[in-house]
């Protein structure tokens, strides 16, 4: 028989023990021999959301990030002074919250000895990741991050890819001026948050001086459920164009609630949402018809060194996935080809030096011309337009890459 | 029951999933249909949870309770995540989208037939608590947890019954949000505080207060975002929350006696 | 009483000692530390308040919120130094909650614990509508990066928040609030002014988190309306409270250290939601163990701490 002394003592050591253990996990970590790459190797990291909110945008980036580093290792690797190097990408999971992002970028980049950083998913976690790698002085590529207020703070060491975010939408209206009759009144619906509100910013603006009539704008918050009061007020205004800056699920409960309330528009259009896959699924027939203001498509006509063309990097993806990229796979892809280009041109591994070969970086990708301006930003970025026609993703503008024309106007709900 | 549970979000989005699951596969059951059987299984999954897990500390200070389902809410979320992923799916049928006007007045048939079935839902569930004798077990084991065990209630079972009759609610809600959101593991989380804010309006351990409340919380909403702009129809919800709560904690419906 | 007075003490040369480190830890390890004490700093003051007084508060995260972007105003559109803007923050944080407190203490139970949610969430979205505070879009701070300065600040708002609750502990106002935790009616009648202790409780609650609020404003550098109003944070001060023990001096922080030990070492191993699963299952596990957290077994005398004692609290914690 066992005396309850004994028990006592065997139940505060089971606590301990589980205590000791987390404790030693940690402080373990924190003595053991930092993370010592191979002399053959150059190592990536990247603080991406697996869980929570953008787990969905986490993955599509992450998958950019991975075709890339796979392909690349398949064809040996990239070159560097000379020699082939393998690549690798280290990963943790921000669980969508900005703060958390900066801490891990911290972490890869003072536990793990990783001097080159892949961005985080969004605007907000590669804002608060920019202040860490300006500290640290380690160049970092983004491939999703839009808002302009990244790179209004005079940091050397973050690089853009992409199109501004007051550029997202513009190309609906560009697309709109060459339409008859020449839709005319128009009504805007922006999340509110940064990138969101950038984006309406911008094409209100532009509104503005290319003549068109702004009957109704309204900010909605960005974790709303229901926006049915939202288009009762659009209803009654009846504009012919009705556009929404906002995330993928705003932009399907604003389908919708479009379509519950009867709200017939001739263009309808959203920053992000339609370029993706799960927006076709989601809404089946109703999705077609739809505008999306899109970074990247499979009809451009960009070519490069490492995937050939925009077409073959189509391919090779859909052999390998199953589905054809989105645009965040390929500026994923795209921002790690960049690094690689600047690398190459650095033929070195210091970071500072790999940061001045990105500020000077000239190149074409299959995802377009990439060159920064003194802030970062690519200065040869333009967006495409993506319109949904019979179910399939169909480049409306720039006019010079179409492969459709553009469905206008949109057919009555139940007809599409 | 004294029971605050995080969970319940999670038991929505199950009950999400359980609908799509049913409208993609073969029978390609309307999410209206699957209902009864989304609400089976997450009876016994909730009963089971609440007999075996929440059981075990359902005396210890509230705060216990709200942090085993916290708990619980995360493990659920991330499993879903695992084994569904986090692609975002909906359910669109023939009829989401078709409306009936009255004059100037859309109603959405989907959000018609929704608030039919929470209307009856709502009427069952009342009758079943008063006139049933499960029903009146558990009031009396709300009331007083001992005296109901003196009484030959079988207090774990009643309690875990209760928790299994909240889960199979949570999931008829998730089967009738699938038809209007986009279904994902997270789904759950926005709709929980709500539904907190909507049974402390109706007032708590109140059944018909549950659907008064959120009616009002909805035409709050509403209103709040068509006279101060979208964007503070939390604010004018939360507010009257508030006073709701300061001046009859009781409820809208309830009496002060209650 | 006294042992927690003790650990309390030991606590505190523990953390004056750990003022050392800095510049001996690389950058992520001053990261995990400083995070460290400032989750902390929140748990020991939501313990004021959930742990003493026996009000458990869903709205704590509000005092964060409102003292991040206090000191973002008066930093970036008043052009105050830290310092004041520091000041401005915990008298935001205290008058906010004197202000609230007055209608909401008196509720009590779940209904205290949804009005206090419902501010949260209001003040969250009434920020978001606010110009001058940067609406949605949130607002930037100077840039500061020299961390070891938050370090040693999150540190400093850590210990002054553990010796506020020993000292606390020991005093008639202390004695006030576990009075009215255990018998509020019987404490009134004791000649304890509830309503007046319950509003100072929650105003030096906040007082501190709203010090952690604009410190970490200042630390990231932007703030936004959904990161320093995360409900999260809330849940993770009652939780680390919890685990620790509430109502007693130091549990807060010794919840805390073990939930961040165990989130940075999961954190540290995988990219897939299995790190999240488990950390709900060791949640799930301590609850079902230790309902009243671990500072009573530090604590009490060891006699308390049996196997006896432990299922004889179990049965009565369950039905």
């Amino acid at each position: 028989m066992v005396s309850a002394t004994d028990r006592h003592h065997r139940l505060f050591a089971f606590l301990t023990g589980i205590t000791a253990a987390a404790v030693l996990a940690a402080g373990g970590a924190a003595v053991l021999p930092q993370t010592a790459a191979a002399d053959d190797v150059i190592t990536f990291g990247a603080a991406l959301s697996a869980t929570g909110r953008d787990a969905r945008e986490g993955a599509l980036t992450k998958q950019g990030y991975d075709f890339w580093k796979d392909y690349v290792n398949a064809q040996g690797g990239i070159k560097v002074a000379g020699k082939m190097y393998k690549v690798d990408i280290k990963y943790y999971d921000d669980t969508s919250d900005p703060a958390t992002s900066a801490k891990l970028v911290e972490r890869l980049i003072t536990q793990d000895n990783i001097k080159f950083i892949l961005a985080p998913y969004g605007s907000s976690a590669t804002f608060a990741a920019s202040a860490i790698t300006e500290k640290y002085q380690v160049p970092m590529v983004d491939p999703n991050g839009a808002a302009e207020a990244i790179f209004n703070r005079g940091f050397h060491y973050t690089f853009a890819i992409l199109s501004p975010a007051k550029k997202y939408l513009q190309g609906i209206l560009e697309v709109a001026q060459t339409l008859k009759p020449r839709p005319v009144t128009l009504a805007v619906l922006a999340a509110n948050d940064q990138f969101s509100i950038e984006v309406a910013g911008g094409i209100r603006d532009y509104a503005k001086a290319n003549g068109f009539n702004e009957v109704f704008y309204s900010e909605y918050p960005p974790d709303t459920k229901d926006v049915a009061t939202l288009l009762t007020q659009v209803k009654q205004k009846n504009p012919d164009i009705i556009l929404g800056s906002g995330h993928l699920q705003d932009s399907l409960l604003i389908m919708r609630a479009a379509k519950d309330q009867g709200v017939q528009s001739k263009i309808i259009g959203f920053s992000v949402g339609p370029s993706t896959p799960d927006f076709i699924t989601s809404l089946g027939p109703d999705a077609n018809g739809v505008m999306g203001g899109a970074q990247w498509t499979t009809a451009l006509t960009y070519t490069d060194a490492t995937f050939g063309s925009a077409q073959r990097y189509t391919k090779l993806f859909q052999a390998k996935y199953g589905a054809l990229p989105d645009y965040h796979n390929a500026e994923s892809s795209a921002a790690c080809e960049t690094f690689a280009a600047a690398l190459a041109k650095a033929g070195d591994l210091d970071p500072g030096k790999v940061r001045d070969a990105l500020a000077a970086l000239d190149i074409d990708t299959f995802y377009g011309k990439i060159k920064f301006d003194s802030r970062g930003v690519n200065i040869y970025k333009p967006m495409a337009v993506e319109q949904i026609q019979k179910g399939v993703h169909e480049t409306v503008w720039p006019a010079d890459a179409a492969n459709a024309k553009p469905l206008f106007p949109l057919p009555p709900w139940g007809k599409r | 029951m004294n029971v605050i549970n995080i969970a319940h979000g999670a038991f929505i989005m199950l009950g999400a999933y359980t609908s799509y699951w049913l409208f993609v596969g073969p029978m390609h059951l309307d999410p209206f249909l699957s209902i009864p059987l989304a609400m089976i299984v997450m009876f016994v999954l909730a009963y089971l949870i609440q007999r075996f897990i929440v059981n075990q500390v359902i005396r210890a200070p509230m705060l216990a309770t709200f942090l085993l389902t916290f708990a619980l809410s995360i493990i659920i979320a991330n499993v879903a995540q695992i084994y569904w992923s986090s692609d975002i799916r909906s359910i669109t049928t023939a009829y989401s989208g078709s409306s009936i006007t009255f004059g100037a007045i859309t109603i959405p048939w989907v959000r018609l037939w929704t608030l039919v079935i929470a209307i009856v839902m709502t009427l069952g569930l009342q009758t079943f608590m008063t006139h049933s004798k499960i029903g009146r077990a558990i009031r009396a084991t709300s009331m007083d947890v001992d005296a109901a065990r003196l009484s030959g209630v079988g207090v774990g079972h009643i309690y875990a019954l209760t928790f299994g009759i909240g889960g199979a609610l949570a999931a008829a809600a998730g089967s009738l949000v699938s038809v209007s959101y986009a279904i994902t593991p997270n789904m759950g989380d926005s709709f929980v505080v709500r539904a907190f804010v909507v049974s402390v309006l109706g007032g708590l351990g109140n059944v018909t207060g549950a659907l008064v409340g959120g009616l009002v919380y909805g035409v709050i909403e509403s209103f709040g975002a068509l006279i101060f702009g979208e964007g503070y129809k939390d604010v004018v919800a939360l507010a009257v929350l508030l006073l709701v709560i300061l001046f009859r904690p009781y409820g809208l419906v309830g009496r002060a006696t209650a | 009483m006294q042992a927690g007075r003790r650990l309390a003490y030991g606590a505190l040369v523990v953390l004056a000692l750990s003022a050392l480190l800095p510049p001996h830890l690389n950058g992520n390890w001053v990261h995990v530390l400083t995070l460290f004490f400032m989750m902390s700093s929140l748990a020991q003051a939501w313990n004021l308040i959930g742990g003493f007084a026996g009000y458990a508060s869903f709205g704590n995260v509000t005092f964060f919120g409102v003292g991040a972007y206090a000191c973002a105003y008066a930093m970036n559109a008043l052009h105050w130094p830290f310092a004041t803007a520091f000041l401005l923050a915990v008298v935001a944080g205290a008058a906010l909650a004197a202000v609230l407190g007055w209608p909401i203490l008196r509720l009590r139970g779940h209904y205290f614990a949804i009005a206090t949610l419902g501010i949260a969430i209001g003040m969250q979205a009434l920020v978001a509508e606010l110009p001058p505070l940067g609406k949605g879009s949130g607002m930037t701070l100077p840039i500061n990066s020299n961390f070891h300065f938050f370090y040693w600040s999150m540190l400093g708002i850590l210990m002054a928040s553990i010796a506020l609750t020993a000292f606390i502990a020991q005093s008639r106002f202390g004695y006030a609030l576990v009075a009215i935790r255990e018998n509020e009616e019987a404490a009134a009648v004791l000649g304890i002014n509830a309503a007046r202790a319950k509003v100072f409780a929650w105003s030096l609650s906040a007082a501190i988190t709203g010090a952690a609020g604009a410190t970490y404003a200042y630390w990231t550098s932007f703030i936004d309306p959904p990161t320093v109003f995360d409900l999260n944070f809330n849940v993770l001060m009652i939780i680390m409270t919890l685990l620790g023990g509430a109502g007693s001096i130091v549990g807060p922080t010794l919840g805390a250290f073990i939930l961040s030990a165990i989130g940075e070492y999961l954190g540290a191993q995988s990219v897939s939601p299995w790190h999240t699963v488990v950390l709900g299952a060791i949640i799930v596990l301590v609850v079902v163990l230790l309902p009243r957290g671990l500072m009573p077994y530090l604590t009490g005398n060891l006699r308390a701490f049996n196997l006896n004692a432990l299922r004889a609290q179990l049965r009565a914690s369950r039905v």
